[in-house]
Parts: C-alpha cells; structure tokens; sequence
C-alpha cells in the first residue's frame, strides 16, 4: 500500500461517514498528496521520499481531521480561536 | 460602521491591499501561526477570485502571490475550505484532468462581496497601523 493511501485513511477514519464527508475528503486528499508528489518526482525526487514529503508538508492525519470537524461545527473548538477567525459566516 | 460598496468596479484595490498584505510577510520566519490563520479566509476567496482551482493550485498560488512568503501546511487549508463552502462563499464541484479527479473551488458572488468587506476591514486596520506607526517611529 502506498504511503498516501495509508495516510487518507488514517485521516479517513477519523470522519464521520454521514453526508458524504469521507468520501469526499478521501478522494480530495489523495489527489492532493498524489499531485503534490507527482510534482516532486518532477523535479528530481525519488518516489518513495516524494510522497514522504508530500505527506509531512501536509500535517498530520489528527491534526487535519480535527481541523474539519471544528470547522463544520461537528465537534467543538479545543482552544479560543484568535480574534477575527471566528465562524460567523457558517450556515450549516 | 463599515462602508458598503461594490468591488466589481474597482478589482484592483483587491491587489494592492493583499500586495501590502504579503510583502510585509516576505522572509519573515517563525511569524505566529495565528497571525496568518486570521486572514485564512481572505487569503483563499482571493486566490480562486479571478481564477478556480483545486486545494493543491490554490496552495501553490497563495505561495506564487506571495513570493513564498505565504508557504503554509497544506492541508490546514482543507477545513476552511470547507467551511467557507458551506457558508456559501466558494462553490465547489468535480472536474477530471489527465484522469484525475479534483474538487475545484470558485468564488460565488457572496463570496466576491464578503472579499470587498474583508478588503474595507483590512484597508481600515493597515491604514490606522501606519498611521500610528510612522508618527511613533520617527527618528
């Protein structure tokens, strides 16, 4: 299994299934990182480490993951959001 | 308290304001992450303004506009994105490219006019920033 594919689906498993949400960001994420190592390969890096770069430019599964669910409302914030940064704008 | 106005006539200002905005970030190390993350929203309706892209293009184009001042994690774009979707300021759909599916994003007309409001915000903080600051640091 390549390294991008195990790295979606840790981030995968971290949302939910409800509303097509995982799906969309499994498909999203894996061209990002595919595309992003693509263009690495590109430039003179070997495979293996093109993805491995690709994926820590990324940040990490939990990170990104908590990241969404704060953002679409489903969990709540871990810490005050700096002035300006707050939400006001969701609908959900 | 803030003006309301139309920026379809006047897209240039958009450019000078985020111009200002990402020089003074240029060859800076070490900024406080938050210190960019509260103009998150700003920095991604202006990247798909006058042009769609996908998350991995709108990474790279932030980083081009920026001169490389603006090179952030890439995947914290994603959550915004998100949101401002929902929020219905960027509207997003599938398209295939040399057998490549991606969700490219495009600014929506509330959007367009949530950028202008985030324009006046910004003008007004910078302008009373230098203000203050030319006065206070002379010689």
């Amino acid at each position: 299994m390549r390294m991008i594919d195990r790295y979606v689906r840790e981030l995968a498993e971290r949302l939910p299934v409800a509303g097509g949400l995982r799906e969309r960001v499994r498909e999203e994420v894996t061209g990002h990182l595919s595309d992003a190592a693509s263009d690495l390969e590109r430039q003179g890096v070997p495979p293996a480490e093109a993805e491995q770069r690709a994926i820590a430019g990324f940040g990490s599964p939990g990170s990104i993951a908590r990241g969404i669910l704060e953002e679409l409302g489903l969990i709540a914030r871990t810490m005050a959001a700096p002035a300006g940064t707050r939400p006001a704008l969701v609908t959900a | 308290m803030r003006r309301v106005n139309s920026y379809s006539t006047r897209p240039s200002r958009i450019y000078l304001a985020l111009h200002s905005m990402m020089t003074q970030g240029m060859e800076r190390r070490g900024v406080r992450p938050e210190l960019l993350k509260g103009h998150l929203d700003l920095l991604l309706l202006a990247a798909v303004r006058r042009q769609p892209a996908h998350g991995y293009a709108i990474v790279s184009e932030l980083r081009r506009m920026s001169q490389g001042a603006f090179n952030l994690p890439e995947g914290t774009i994603y959550p915004a994105l998100y949101r401002l979707e929902r929020a219905s300021l960027l509207a997003s759909e599938w398209s295939t490219d040399s057998g490549r599916r991606r969700r490219v994003y495009r600014l929506t007309a509330e959007g367009e006019r949530v950028l202008g409001e985030y324009l006046d915000e910004w003008e007004w903080l910078a302008g009373g920033l230098n203000a203050v600051l030319e006065e206070a640091m002379v010689r």
